[in-house]
């Protein structure tokens, strides 16, 4: 796991705040490959994927990954996720042209094993998850 | 943040920065849903604006893109390829005026017999390519 994370950014460390507080920078500065591209954030679910803890009934479609993810509270779970069609193509036709980064709203144990698998071509995106999320009427 | 787009199926997620946000269909399980297929030619072309707040605005309407206007409002990513600057070069040497891509276009539509003879036609050649020059700074 410590090999694959390497490969993809995370920014970890985000107490409390408000926002009108000024937001730390969430993101590393762009590195020389990426010096000068304009940035396009990405949500995952939904939009990417279509992920649901229920495996599929008899007769709908298989879906394309199946990932065992692991809970902060060590608990164990299978996500069942179909991948948008052209979403392969897409991110990597996107990732020359832009700086990629991939959101998500739920935890960072699900979107990194997703967007290794995602990430076909080794291409590297960033990835902010949960943590990096400041929670508001919640 | 004129370099940064967003990509989400609600629209919350960037309810603070409507400007960068462009909205998705939320995908469930639909195997021929094309969005992200036809975002492809649209983004390619966002990345080459100076500020993308200029364009989303123009090309987003009623929680979708509209494709159609996005493509037109935005101008086709386009290098100057060897065949083109052969072309130009040649344009140039014929007719002694310097040749843009729009008047390419026109001389292409216009009937050779036409061309041929009319100085006219030519001035109004010339006043469409100072046209087209204004239209696409402003």
């Amino acid at each position: 796991m410590s090999e694959i994370s390497s490969k993809y950014t995370e920014r970890s460390s985000v107490a409390q705040r408000t926002p009108s507080d000024n937001l730390p920078d969430f993101l590393a500065e762009q590195t020389k490959s990426m010096k000068g591209r304009k940035t396009l954030v990405l949500d995952l679910d939904e939009t990417l994927v279509h992920s649901s803890f229920k495996p599929p009934r008899p007769g709908q479609r298989r879906p394309d990954l199946i990932l065992n993810i692991e809970w902060d509270n060590g608990e164990k779970d299978y996500v069942f996720v179909n991948v948008r069609p052209n979403a392969f193509i897409f991110l990597v036709k996107m990732a020359k042209i832009y700086e990629v980064v991939i959101f998500t709203a739920s935890i960072y144990n699900y979107a990194l094993p997703l967007i290794t698998r995602l990430d076909k071509r080794d291409i590297g995106f960033t990835i902010l998850s949960r943590r990096q999320c400041t929670l508001i009427n919640g | 943040m004129k370099d940064v787009i967003i990509v989400d199926n609600s629209p919350q997620a960037y309810s603070w920065q409507t400007e960068n946000g462009l909205p998705i269909i939320s995908w469930f399980e639909d195997p021929r849903d094309d969005q992200l297929r036809k975002l492809v030619p649209v983004l390619e072309r966002l990345a080459q604006v100076e500020d993308v707040r200029e364009f989303i605005p123009q090309i987003v309407g009623r929680n979708s893109v509209n494709f159609y206007e996005a493509l037109r409002a935005l101008k086709a990513p386009r290098e100057e390829s060897a065949l083109d600057s052969v072309i130009n070069s040649l344009t140039k040497f014929f007719s002694g005026t310097p040749t843009t891509e729009n008047q390419k276009k026109e001389e292409y539509k216009v009937p050779k017999t036409v061309r041929r003879n009319t100085e006219d036609n030519k001035v109004s050649l010339n006043s469409d390519f100072i046209v087209n020059q204004n239209f696409s700074k402003a």
